[in-house]
């Protein structure tokens, strides 16, 4: 239980979503990213737990099991994925399984190290933010990818710390929420 | 007809004429029916044809007479035989003189043309003398006839295998690419009748029955054939009948009339739904084995690491690890023992404890009957391997006066069952140290169970022994079917 004492700065106040409905491997995961300084939401062990926390709380990332008990199923990351949320697939399935809309999400077999896992949700961090470009009439801002995290949330707020105040002005939060995802 | 020396001049053209008269009508009748008329002089061995049958024969014209040479000569080998069978039986005094074959004979193309032949014998002479002495005939073209009825009959036979084939055959018109042909199992694959498929612009009928999906590629195909190529391909069906989806495989060629012109689509469908099912069964199965394998040794690599988490001595740690691998690996037995069905409560239970070699007298275990699906099982299995080894080390089981009651019932909280089991210790004294224990044990039911299976499970450390609870909805975790209320436990 070592391992996971590498330096993570970028999840200094990022909360991760655990989900994975076996107890030891949920906690071991949950375990990993609280040690780096992460928030840990859940773990959840079932579906509509975790829907239930995508929806009521602000999710940075998030890291999913496929198998929550009853074969696979894609709702959990389907749902991370409209949102835009930066998500990292643990499991016990092949990568050929992933249907056509979630092809190129983050993935890790199972068994994981713990070490492994924290980097590659890092990384999977940081390819969103790269990725992100956010346009707007009139100018183009992209997202720095040496710039500290950006903080990913369900509700936008944090976004809009980041953004310049010429693409802030005269949205809401409600539709900066559906603009981000929608340009992600 | 005779004619008499003594007839008067006038009789006798009148005879002549009623004769010509005569003549005429049967040379038109017969050149009506296109008959050619021929005489076969037994006697002489030599047959005379008219006009009419040289050509039927292919006879050289110069000659109106032919030895029977020549005429074997234009016949097909194989009709020989026969030919001869039949002259030989018309020609027998006993019969009634009737002659009537169909041969094949030769064409100066070296095409055979059938023509059939009908005669009759003329018999002279009495008792042992009689014989016939002349065969008189006509003779008729059959050809088309004959290729008609092969058509028709291979056509029927064709049309017998289409009605019974399982699969549909069908034919399109390449012009309009409308059904003109389509077999009767196209009703019970596609679930729609036959009327009804044809009925109306049926290439987009039988589009409309494809999944949207699908329907780009199936339709596109057809063009291809069309022009000319030969195509397979599959494409799933939502029965309107039922609402099912059906999976098909398409073979499709074009038909070509003499000029290599596409004239005709033809088809034949191939249910494949079950092929598919299967395939995807055994996907799914592979799938779902790779992602157990992996996962038991997830948690194996998560138990090792809780194993050695308490800091004991390494003997104590694999005495552990060999444990909990070993209860493991009876879940994973019992339940590929019978997939699907679940592991019976009962079983699992005493399973562990024998395996801690409990002594049967120490404890009782309820006998009512409850089956649980995979997940409970490995979970209960676990906490039952750690209780039953903490009474071996501790408590019930390593003290002569233990005793140890295990007894579950269902129950209904919130309306949803829940299953209950006690795990039940008396007669123990405790020692001084065992309440401060934090182990494997006590996070696995106290916290496992309820993260897992959504229930509660408690450690209680009693004056007598220790209580242990686990509980959970059945809902997914027990076989509903199989698992009954009665909650009577044998003590």
């Amino acid at each position: 239980m070592t391992s996971g004492g590498a330096k993570h700065p970028e999840f200094e106040g990022i909360s991760v979503l655990v989900v994975d409905d076996d107890y030891y491997q949920a906690t071991d995961a949950a375990d990993a990213f609280a040690k780096v300084g992460a928030t840990v939401i859940g773990p959840c062990g079932h579906v509509d737990q975790a829907l239930a926390s995508i929806e009521s709380t602000a999710i940075d990332c998030a890291v999913v099991d496929l198998n929550l008990g009853f074969g696979a199923s894609f709702d959990v990351p389907r749902c991370l994925k409209n949102r835009g949320i930066p998500l990292l697939i643990v499991t016990g399935y092949d990568e050929s399984m992933l249907p056509p809309d979630l092809k190129g999400t983050s993935w890790l077999d199972k068994p994981v190290h713990r070490t492994a896992l924290v980097r590659t949700m890092a990384q999977a961090l940081r390819d969103a933010c790269g990725a992100l470009k956010i346009e707007h009439p009139g100018r183009t801002w992209s997202a720095d990818q040496k710039a500290p995290a950006l903080r990913l949330s369900t509700t936008g707020a944090q976004w809009r710390r980041h953004l310049p105040s010429g693409v802030r002005d005269g949205h809401n939060d409600r539709l900066w929420c559906g603009w981000i995802s929608g340009s992600l | 007809m005779t004619f008499r020396s003594d007839d008067s001049p006038d009789e006798r053209t009148r005879a002549e004429a009623a004769l010509r008269e005569s003549e005429e009508r049967r040379e038109l009748a017969l050149e009506a029916a296109e008959m050619g008329t021929w005489d076969y002089d037994l006697v002489g061995n030599v047959c005379h044809f008219d006009e009419r049958a040289r050509k039927l024969y292919n006879l050289s014209s110069g000659s109106l007479d032919h030895r029977p040479e020549g005429v074997t000569a234009v016949v097909h080998p194989d009709d020989v035989g026969p030919m001869f069978d039949e002259i030989r039986k018309a020609s027998d005094v006993d019969g009634d003189g009737r002659y009537e074959i169909d041969y094949r004979i030769a064409q100066t193309d070296g095409s055979y043309r059938w023509l059939r032949a009908w005669g009759k014998a003329k018999f002279e002479g009495e008792g042992p003398a009689r014989r016939a002495v002349r065969i008189v005939g006509a003779t008729r073209d059959v050809t088309n006839e004959k290729t008609a009825r092969a058509l028709r009959e291979s056509e029927e036979r064709l049309r017998a295998f289409g009605e019974a084939s399982q699969d549909v055959l069908w034919i399109r018109d390449a012009e309009t690419l409308q059904w003109e042909y389509l077999t009767p199992a196209f009703e019970t694959i596609y679930g729609v009748s036959r009327e009804r498929a044809l009925a109306g612009d049926n290439l987009a009928q039988w589009a409309n029955l494809i999944v949207p999906e699908d329907r780009a590629h199936a339709t596109s195909q057809i063009v291809r054939v069309r022009d000319g190529e030969r195509v397979s391909f599959e494409f799933r069906i939502k029965r309107p009948s039922d609402g099912e989806i059906r999976w098909l495989r398409d073979t499709d060629f074009p038909i070509r009339d003499p000029n290599g012109k596409v004239v005709g689509i033809g088809g034949i469908g191939h249910d494949i739904t079950k092929d598919r099912r299967a395939a995807d069964r055994q996907e799914m199965l592979t799938a779902e084995l790779q992602h157990r394998v992996r996962n038991i040794l997830a948690n194996i690599r998560s138990i090792i690491g809780r194993t050695a988490g308490n800091g004991a001595a390494i003997s104590e740690f694999r005495d552990h690890l060999e444990g909990r691998l070993a209860a493991l690996a009876r879940t994973q037995s019992v339940l590929t023992r019978s997939p699907g069905e679940g592991v019976d409560l009962e079983v699992l239970v005493r399973e562990e404890l024998l395996a801690q070699a409990a002594d049967e007298k120490q404890f009782t275990v309820s006998d009512s009957r409850v089956r649980l699906a995979s997940k409970a099982a490995e979970a209960v299995t676990l906490a039952i391997h750690e209780l039953a080894t903490n009474a071996v080390k501790y408590g019930a089981l390593v003290q002569p006066s233990g005793r140890i009651d295990i007894a579950w019932r269902t129950e209904p909280r919130n309306g949803v069952t829940w299953l209950v089991l006690d795990w039940i210790e008396r007669g123990v004294s405790i020692a001084p140290d065992r309440a401060s224990r934090q182990g494997f044990g006590t996070e696995l039911i106290t916290r496992r169970i309820p993260y897992e299976l959504r229930g509660t499970g408690t450690m209680d450390l009693r004056t007598d022994g220790l209580h242990a609870e686990i509980a959970f909805p059945v809902e997914g975790a027990v076989d509903s079917l199989s698992a009954r209320d009665d909650g009577k436990a044998r003590t």
